[in-house]
């Protein structure tokens, strides 16, 4: 079964992609697991934090943890689609001003 | 609260935001993992066994940029992601393919709670009609049971008129 990815979750990977530190086009399968655990390790720091009481911007949180919902692969028959997944970013770093002024993502 | 009255706790309480920590054995499940145990759909017995049973693999600790640590426990069928000194349940999840792969344990499919909702209603349904048909069996044992005997009772009845009549030098 093909994983849906929401657009939420391409305005998250758009916005943390230096961060991530993986290349656009994506190449493979592990392009997309470093993403997953950088979303699922976002999750948890951030949780931990609310945990212990700190302010936590909770739509973040909630974010980061559906975008490792939308990534993960927890079944045998899941997979990505990863030319999909390259056209919809390509298209957001387009898009963005910013790209075009400075060629940075 | 325990393991015991965390099985018991309603996912309409847990759905909430801010819904109370619990303590299941030494670790403290945290409302987010509880929220999130409601949106990915993770029954209350999974996290359970994961944090009361012998973990198949942990990861090495990681510290975040304030110096929280954190570490993942992996089972065969969920991952849950904790901090090893407030013993906080920051997350759950089902066991990702890449951590099986990784750690070298053998995935098993981690049950819904739509599908165990399904299991349990399946087993009532069956379980009410074995005791039907045990029931009407019963019956229906008894009732040849009772039949057979009254047969015999009016067998023994009418050996008995017989003989009566053969005494008295009545004509059959």
């Amino acid at each position: 079964m093909q994983k849906t990815i929401r657009d939420e979750t391409i305005t998250l990977i758009k916005a943390y992609l230096p961060e991530i530190g993986v290349q656009v086009p994506l190449r493979s399968e592990e392009d997309i697991e470093k993403i997953c655990d950088f979303f699922e390790y976002m999750e948890v720091t951030l949780a931990n934090a609310l945990a212990d009481g700190e302010k936590v911007d909770r739509n973040l949180l909630d974010a980061a943890a559906s975008a490792f919902d939308d990534l993960a692969i927890v079944e045998d028959d899941e997979y990505h689609d990863i030319d999909d997944l390259n056209r919809r970013l390509m298209m957001r770093l387009l898009v963005s001003n910013k790209y075009f002024q400075t060629g940075v993502r | 609260m325990s393991a015991n009255d965390f099985r018991k706790k309603s996912r309409r309480a847990m759905a909430n935001k801010n819904t109370r920590p619990v303590k299941v054995g030494r670790f403290i499940v945290t409302s987010h993992a509880q929220n999130r145990m409601i949106l990915r759909d993770i029954p209350n017995e999974a996290m359970i066994r994961n944090l009361c049973r012998k973990p198949e693999a942990k990861s090495p600790v990681r510290y975040d940029s304030s110096g929280r640590p954190s570490y993942n426990r992996h089972n065969t069928e969920s991952t849950t992601s904790i901090n090893p000194i407030s013993k906080n349940v920051a997350t759950i999840h089902a066991l990702k393919e890449a951590d099986a792969r990784r750690y070298g344990i053998r995935r098993t499919h981690l049950k819904t709670e739509a599908e165990l909702r399904k299991e349990r209603a399946f087993a009532k349904t069956t379980k009410e009609k074995i005791k039907k048909s045990h029931t009407s069996k019963v019956h229906s044992r008894n009732r040849s049971h009772r039949t057979k005997a009254a047969s015999a009772d009016i067998q023994k009845q009418g050996q008995r008129g017989k003989k009566c009549r053969k005494l008295s030098g009545m004509k059959q």
